[in-house]
């Protein structure tokens, strides 16, 4: 290269000057690189042209007709124009060499031109930011700055003419990776590269584009990606097993994962994972669906929890599973049950834990522990709650699956409803599961296991919550009057704790009932104390004061009880202090709830006397044998004064426990008036403490049926008092609606059955607290 | 009361003079209806009485007010037992055709039917047999007459409660637009629409007893 510069105005001389240089620049020289004299010699011979033509201006350029008006035009279009030449013809005589693969003279080829490029773009610094620039801002689309007219033209001359060859290689080697070949990535990655770098938008040059990314790579990649997959899959599932399939899915998205991070444009990764969810989860999904069933049967939760990854990168295939899931509890559920209603020589675990001698809890009758059946159920929740939770991640869909099937065995099951039309028997079940470890008479080895959580979970599940209360609170009130509770603390944690899941309002009258048993206590103290100081005989006295509408009690007449002479100072005395504190309140004596202790000195001599635990009408029976040892039936039973059938039941034990003597004997003597009975001289038992309660007959149907009408009643109450405010407030309202809003409100106590809530609609509109309008509209009457 | 009072013909004054109740001038009682029907030649268990019934504005059975026998015979011009006769047989005929009339009948049946006041509820057999004058003697709803049977099997022999003017009500137009429409399926009929409950009950019944699908 000569030393002496050309003169500046000569564009051919300038031109001969630099090509040797840009030939350097541009490798068309081999490996040799420009000099930095050569380069600074190129950049100084450009500014000198650019710079001259520019001072004076030049008539014959196409530019200076464009922006005519300008008496200072900027010199570069000719040699702009030479450039643009010189690139096309260096970039079409680039050869593949015949050895190398069309991708590797094309990634070799391409790293050195665009390293070029950036010099050349440097180089022609002067023209880039003087004549380009104006130009561009001056609306010219068609002129670039030298490194992006390189890329254009490498881009028209050599790639689009070679674009499907070299994108079908690159996607050759993507698939020999696949299959595990060693391949070179760096060609695939420069060469995928090299497409976002062509991707040039011609309006703005910085706004980064992917038109040729997506158009030539993107599309086919994806496609090639789905159809080698698809076949994949296919095949490697017709040759192993589902679980396989799982671990292989798992490996290959994490493959093409690191994939596409190493050499894919981010843009891709949304859609290959898409592509790759489509081909080998979607696609596949049934299989899983139907290997599900059968690991849940092996309790295989670590391959469930791959199942539900896998599943879950395609959300929409989640629900089908869940379904399956559902119904498989279900299932579960109802072959438990069946289990332990006819129990065979292997028993599950649970029912094992009462085998210790007490197994016969399950009576012949076919009826089942409340113990083993809240068991049941509470073991089917378990597992599965376990199973959603750590192999499912506690997704919401499986959560709802999960309590949707929960609450179908809790309340539908062959125990619960044996009959169609039966009510619901788990929420008395539930209610004497609870009675079971509150009693203090339970023994310990048979409440194992009996928990307030256990209850507590099968109560959330219990759609008939107002039948709970009612079943819970009789036995809570059997247990607080007979002194039979383990501890109050537990009892009232308890009622906490459904105050809690339900309302306040819930538990108000449980509340209540405690309320009343600790107002009691005080009332006790009180009555003791004044008894103390009289020569009354019976000083140990507990009265109770129960709010009538909070207790499950009656006032029976068949109870009407005449008191004894012994008893009646005590009696006044309580009814003295309590109207001295609320006066206008009214006490009505339960004689038939409540229990007495008797010393009776029917002993042999020198012995201690027996202690008689007896009811009510017992004790006066008893009491009357202090004046006379003798009495006829008509006398004791115009004595004791409840009704005949009562007093009967209350007899009969004293007699087959052979205290009483009859004469004539026999059955069909025993109610006869003028049958005598007489107290014997000394009672002949081994045990000093007798209980005579126990064998009376009562009538357990009867309290069943009372506590199923009262639940009904109640019920037909809450729905009325629901309809009248929603209508009150709305004033109008169309049937569906308010039967909607109806059940939604009594969710809280009660599943309501639609022809209930008829019917109560039925009864206001006959009451005229509401009147049809428009066949299906409702209107409140004021 | 909107209608202007009306010169009353002397031969209709002495028709209802020949019926009124001898303690009460203002009504006719059971005594007089009976000879009034009789006069009329209309049997009493016969559906054309309770037409008359209707067209008269009877408030209960076998009472007619003065006010409404004098107004609406002489409304019409009518002076005669014959004329009047031949009247209600008209009416009675034309009610196989016109609906709406009909419709009036049987809304006006419920009302008539109460015999103390305040009272709400129908007695379910009286109401059974009112249903069968009033249905079962109409071509119309002949297509239901098994079903119709069967409600009132289903009333006397299970439900066995008083009906209230709503469940009368609704049970019409349970027949015209679900039972006539498809007797044997009740394929409109929907359990969340706003039927009353008897009706509901009424279709469980239905299909308990293997009756309806």
């Amino acid at each position: 290269m000569s030393q002496s510069f050309p003169v500046a105005s000569d564009l051919n001389a300038t031109w001969s000057f630099i090509q040797p240089g840009l030939e350097f620049i541009l490798g068309a020289q081999g490996d040799q690189g420009v000099t930095s004299k050569m380069y600074m010699n190129c950049y100084t011979a450009i500014y000198n042209y650019c710079v001259n033509k520019s001072r004076h201006g030049s008539a014959n350029t196409p530019v200076s007709a464009v922006s005519g008006n300008n008496s200072y035009s900027l010199a570069g279009a000719e040699i702009y124009a030479k450039l643009d030449e010189y690139l096309v013809q260096f970039i079409t005589s680039l050869k593949k060499d015949p050895l190398e693969s069309f991708l590797e003279f094309y990634v070799k080829r391409w790293t050195r031109f665009t390293i070029g490029a950036g010099y050349m773009n440097n180089v022609f610094d002067y023209m880039n930011r003087y004549w380009v620039q104006k130009e561009r801002s001056d609306g010219r689309r068609d002129v670039f700055d030298v490194n992006t007219l390189s890329l254009l033209k490498w881009k028209s001359h050599l790639f689009n003419n070679n674009a499907d060859r070299l994108i079908d290689e690159v996607l050759d080697q993507i698939e020999k990776q696949r299959n595990n070949e060693i391949v070179d990535s760096n060609y695939i990655s420069t060469a995928i590269k090299s497409l976002v770098y062509l991707g040039i938008d011609i309006q703005d040059l910085k706004k980064p584009n992917l038109v040729v990314y997506i158009k030539h790579f993107e599309h086919k990649f994806l496609q090639k990606t789905a159809e080698y997959y698809s076949k994949e899959s296919a095949k490697f599932l017709s040759q192993h097993n589902v679980v396989d399939y799982m671990k292989k899915c798992d490996t290959r998205l994490s493959e093409e994962v690191s994939r596409s991070n190493n050499y894919l444009d981010n843009h891709t990764k949304k859609f290959l994972l898409e592509t790759l969810n489509t081909v080998l989860i979607k696609d596949h999904a049934q299989a899983m669906y139907d290997q599900f069933l059968r690991l849940l049967e092996q309790d295989e939760i670590e391959h469930i929890q791959i199942m539900y990854k896998l599943l879950a990168r395609v959300p929409s295939t989640l629900q089908p599973l869940a379904d399956t899931l559902e119904k498989y509890i279900k299932d579960e559920a109802s072959k438990a049950i069946e289990e332990i209603k006819n129990p065979s020589e292997d028993i599950e675990d649970l029912s094992k834990q009462s085998a210790d001698g007490k197994t016969s809890k399950r009576t012949t009758a076919g009826l089942v522990s409340p113990k083993s059946y809240i068991h049941t159920l509470i073991s089917i929740y378990i597992k599965f709650n376990d199973i959603v939770t750590v192999a499912i991640n506690k997704d919401p869909i499986f959560i709802k699956s999960l309590d949707n099937a929960c609450r179908y065995f809790v309340n539908k099951n062959s125990i619960a409803i044996p009959t169609p039309k039966s009510n619901c028997k788990t929420p008395d079940l539930l209610a004497r599961y609870a009675d079971g470890f509150l009693k203090a008479t339970s023994r310990e080895s048979d409440i194992i296991g009996m928990t307030p959580d256990n209850l507590m979970i099968i109560f959330k599940f219990i759609d008939d919550k107002d039948a709970f209360e009612e079943h819970y609170r009789r036995l809570l009130a059997k247990r607080l009057i007979n002194n039979n509770t383990k501890s109050d603390e537990l009892e009232e944690s308890i009622i906490q704790k459904l105050q809690e899941e339900n309302s306040l309002e819930y538990t108000s009258k449980m509340t209540k009932m405690f309320q009343d048993m600790k107002s009691s206590e005080d009332l006790k103290v009180n009555v003791r104390e004044e008894l103390s100081q009289t020569d009354n005989q019976v000083k140990d006295f507990t009265p109770l004061i129960l709010a009538q509408s909070m207790w499950p009690f009656k006032h029976l007449d068949d109870y009407k009880l005449k008191l004894a002479p012994e008893l009646m100072p005590s009696f006044d005395k309580v009814q003295e202090i309590y109207n001295k504190k609320h006066t206008g309140r009214q006490l009505q004596w339960l004689w038939n709830h409540g229990k007495s202790e008797v010393k009776a000195n029917l002993s042999r001599k020198g012995k201690p006397p027996f202690l008689f635990t007896v009811s009510n009408v017992q004790l006066m029976i008893l009491l009357a044998f202090n004046k006379s040892n003798t009495y006829s039936f008509k006398e004791l039973f115009d004595t004791v004064g409840v009704a005949k059938h009562t007093f009967e039941a209350h007899l009969l034990p004293f007699t087959k426990y052979k205290l009483i003597d009859q004469n004539p004997p026999g059955a069909e003597c025993f109610s006869k008036d003028d049958t005598k009975f007489t107290i014997v001289e000394e009672y002949k038992s081994k045990k000093l403490r007798v209980n005579f309660v126990s064998s009376i007959k009562t009538e357990q149907k009867q309290e069943e049926e009372n506590t199923n009408k009262e639940i009904d009643e109640s019920r037909r109450n809450y729905l009325s008092a629901c309809i009248v405010r929603i209508m009150k407030a709305r004033k109008q309202m169309k049937h569906n609606e308010l039967v909607n809003d109806v059940a939604t409100q009594s969710l809280s106590r009660f599943r309501a059955k639609i022809i209930d809530i008829k019917r109560v609609i039925d009864y206001l509109i006959e009451k005229e607290y509401l009147r049809r309008i428009d066949n299906d509209t409702y209107e409140y009457l004021a | 009361m909107n209608s202007k009072p009306l010169k009353i013909d002397a031969k209709l004054n002495a028709i209802y003079d020949k019926y009124k109740d001898s303690n009460n001038e203002n009504k006719i009682d059971i005594n007089g209806t009976i000879a009034y029907l009789e006069d009329l030649d209309f049997d009493p268990e016969h559906p054309i009485s309770l037409t008359l019934a209707f067209f008269l504005e009877a408030p209960s059975m076998g009472v007619f007010t003065k006010e409404k026998f004098l107004y609406k015979w002489q409304k019409d011009r009518i002076n005669s037992l014959s004329g009047m006769r031949d009247f209600i047989l008209k009416l009675h005929n034309s009610l196989e055709t016109n609906d709406s009339l009909f419709q009036e009948l049987y809304n006006f049946t419920f009302g008539f039917l109460m015999e103390v006041p305040g009272q709400r509820l129908l007695n379910y057999e009286l109401a059974v047999d009112y249903w069968k004058l009033l249905l079962m003697n109409k071509k119309e709803f002949e297509p239901c007459y098994t079903r119709l049977e069967q409600w009132f099997d289903f009333i006397m022999n299970e439900y066995k409660r008083g009906l209230s003017n709503d469940t009368w009500k609704m049970f019409f137009l349970f027949i015209k637009t679900i039972a006539l429409k498809d007797p044997s399926n009740f394929e409109d009929y929907d359990e969340m629409s706003a039927w009353p409950s008897v009706i509901d009950e009424y279709i469980e019944y239905l299909k308990e007893n293997k009756l309806l699908n």
